[in-house]
């Protein structure tokens, strides 16, 4: 009899133990932003947030904001990578370029798998490392481009246009730029009378776009960015009742934009879908910590790549409304490379 | 037969204040005429309209840092305030994310809110002897992040067009936030020069034990100025709220440096005890006409920021009392 309750109680621990070993071991998931003030990065926290309820980890999933600080970036970092010894992934927009090495090396050191986003140096290769996953960022050249290009088509292809950039020193804003000036260089007929920074601030650009239309009462559209600034300027066409008269483009699809669209007043933004930026920026990191990926098998333009955005003008407005503001698409995080357009080196 | 030595080191407050005549109107009237010079558009009704409308968030913000500069103090939670009461107004009035309308009742609730959190500033200032860089630096961090916590990052667009009026309505020629500021401006001009708490503020700026000995409550006086700015900053996040369409907590960035710019621009001191109201007005339009002038002469972006800091770290040079460095108010 005693023999057989022992038996019991073995067979009992076994399968216990067990379950415990099928069930996947938590993981921290670490999201490196800005700051939650802006629209952007807010959806951006809550696809992280889906993707973690989506593992039922919620616990697991911290948002670190740096509020524009690197410093504040990497310590943050750090003291996730201490408090979780190690066990973590991260998705991470490096407040500058310049801090991308800083933080791989860390991450490297840390032996941390990791997926950046946007800002990095040229010279630095993901390839270098072995912890540093994947480089994703979104053809802003493309961007600044095909915004440029419905921006001029919409007031006839001439006339005077005023621009707008975001902070001189962020990579986003000059490889924008370039874009807008390849779009400038093919319509002989758009003169561009000149150009402010708003460091993608609203009341900045409100500011500028004022001063700018004493300057030049005769500017025709002017192209900005970033959505904050785009607003900024619609406001001070507003005051000056020339709202709806003068289009104004942006990127980034904040829902103010998506309503001056609809509205008429603005004709072209651009959509990274932050929350699949969320989500799949944990993913893939998660998905080499558990084997799912190997590292080793990715080719280079697996390893630094860019992503699929949404042009969104007045022709798609409804279509995109409907779709990612009304309702939510599905997300398949398992789809990693579902949006991926080509190597950036490429 | 004094020395010159002892001269100068008796009335050596500023150079600046020996001076009968104000440097800052006369440098205010150069840059109108130089602007003027360069481009014709400048001196039209058009840009004077917009020059006033521009300055009037600035004349408001100055206002406040004028009495708390001249106090030998410093006000960091500009920003943190009024984003919080912009974010405030826009959650009142009717707008996309309630169903709340309480129009212009939404101004005077602002400025309550503001309020609280100036009192807040002088109140944790001179009971706990806390810097006043540290405490506004605090309470701007708090308020902010009050702001994000209340909106989750998202502006929260207003649908009342009445009340945007305060932004987009003109009385004659002169826009209406121009009008409220220079009432504002009158009201706090009054305050500083007709009673005792505005020469008091003054003195404090000048010699706080001096003041402390002549049984003057110091810390009433403190909390006060605080009290008067936070009122100031709940008006301008509506204002801003009005003007941008949205509360938004990130919109008033760059108002600190703006703020204690044009108070430093116009002539008070920022180590205290001297100036007066008037002069950080002088100073907020001298800051925006600088800006507006630039970009009329068609100064590259890249060097503006610049050359605002040139200007403002030699006026600073100019004004401030080394004497009084190592006291920290």
């Amino acid at each position: 009899m005693k023999k057989l309750l022992g038996l019991v109680i073995v067979l009992g621990m076994i399968i216990v133990g067990f379950s415990a070993f099928a069930q996947e071991e938590p993981v921290y998931l670490g999201t490196a932003i800005r700051s939650l003030s802006n629209p952007y990065h807010a959806v951006w926290a809550e696809g992280a947030t889906a993707f973690a309820k989506s593992l039922g980890w919620e616990e697991y999933n911290v948002i670190q904001t740096c509020e524009g600080s690197s410093e504040k970036q990497l310590n943050d970092i750090k003291a996730l990578v201490a408090r979780s010894q190690g066990n973590v992934v991260f998705s991470i927009d490096p407040n500058q370029s310049t801090d991308t090495q800083a933080i791989a090396n860390e991450l490297e050191k840390s032996g941390v798998y990791f997926v950046t986003w946007w800002n990095k140096p040229d010279e630095v290769k993901v390839t270098d490392y072995k912890y540093w996953v994947c480089h994703i960022t979104f053809d802003n050249r493309a961007s600044g481009y095909n915004t440029a290009k419905v921006l001029f088509d919409s007031i006839g292809g001439s006339g005077k246009v005023f621009a707008l950039q975001g902070l001189l020193g962020n990579s986003s804003s000059i490889e924008r730029w370039e874009g807008f000036q390849k779009a400038l260089a093919e319509y002989p007929e758009i003169e561009l009378v000149g150009w402010q920074a708003a460091d993608w601030e609203k009341t900045k650009a409100y500011n500028q776009v004022s001063n700018a239309l004493v300057a030049n009462p005769d500017i025709k559209a002017i192209w900005c960015a970033n959505d904050s600034m785009a607003i900024g300027a619609l406001e001070a066409l507003r005051a000056r009742e020339l709202i709806g008269k003068v289009p104004v483009s942006g990127v980034d699809a904040i829902p103010e934009m998506i309503t001056a669209i609809k509205n008429g007043e603005a004709v072209a933004t651009v959509a990274s879908d932050a929350f699949w930026q969320g989500g799949m920026g944990l993913s893939i990191p998660l998905a080499v910590k558990q084997g799912k990926i190997k590292i080793e098998e990715l080719p280079e333009n697996k390893r630094e790549w860019i992503a699929e955005t949404i042009l969104i003008t007045q022709e798609n407005i409804d279509w995109y409304i409907e779709n990612y503001v009304e309702g939510t698409p599905e997300y398949d995080w398992n789809n990693y490379w579902g949006k991926w357009v080509r190597g950036i080196r490429e | 037969m004094e020395t010159k030595a002892a001269v100068l080191s008796d009335s050596e407050k500023t150079w600046l204040s020996k001076i009968g005549a104000n440097p800052s109107l006369i440098a205010l009237i150069v840059l109108v005429v130089f602007f003027s010079f360069l481009n014709p558009r400048f001196f039209t009704l058009s840009n004077l309209f917009n020059i006033l409308d521009l300055a009037s968030l600035l004349v408001i913000t100055s206002l406040s840092l004028a009495f708390i500069l001249m106090m030998g103090s410093i006000d960091l939670s500009v920003e943190g305030v009024v984003g919080l009461c912009s974010v405030v107004a826009s959650l009142l009035v009717k707008n996309f994310s309630n169903s709340n309308d309480f129009g212009f009742l939404a101004l005077v609730i602002c400025g309550l809110v503001g309020a609280g959190f100036g009192f807040l500033n002088g109140f944790i200032l001179s009971r706990f002897k806390i810097p006043s860089f540290m405490v506004t630096l605090g309470i701007g961090y708090i308020t902010t992040g009050l702001g994000v916590l209340i909106t989750r990052g998202n502006p929260v667009v207003i649908t009342d067009w009445n009340f945007r009026l305060l932004s987009l309505g003109k009385i004659g020629f002169l826009p209406f936030p121009f009008i409220l500021a220079l009432g504002l401006f009158f009201i706090i001009w009054f305050i500083s020069e007709k009673t005792a708490f505005g020469r008091y503020v003054l003195a404090l700026g000048g010699d706080e034990t001096i003041v402390q000995d002549l049984g003057i409550p110091t810390s009433k006086i403190k909390t006060e100025a605080f009290l008067i700015g936070g009122i100031l900053y709940g008006i301008v996040g509506a204002l801003l709220t009005a003007r941008l369409g949205s509360g938004d907590i990130t919109a008033p960035l760059g108002f600190t440096f703006d703020s204690i710019g044009a108070c430093v621009l116009g002539g008070i001191a920022i180590t205290g005890g001297v100036g007066n109201v008037p002069r950080a007005i002088i100073g907020a339009f001298i800051l925006t006409v600088l800006r507006n002038g630039m970009v009329l002469m068609g100064v590259s972006p890249y060097v503006q920021q610049g050359i605002i800091g040139v200007i403002l770290i030699a006026t600073v040079a100019l004004t401030i009392d080394r004497k009084k460095i190592k006291i920290m108010k």
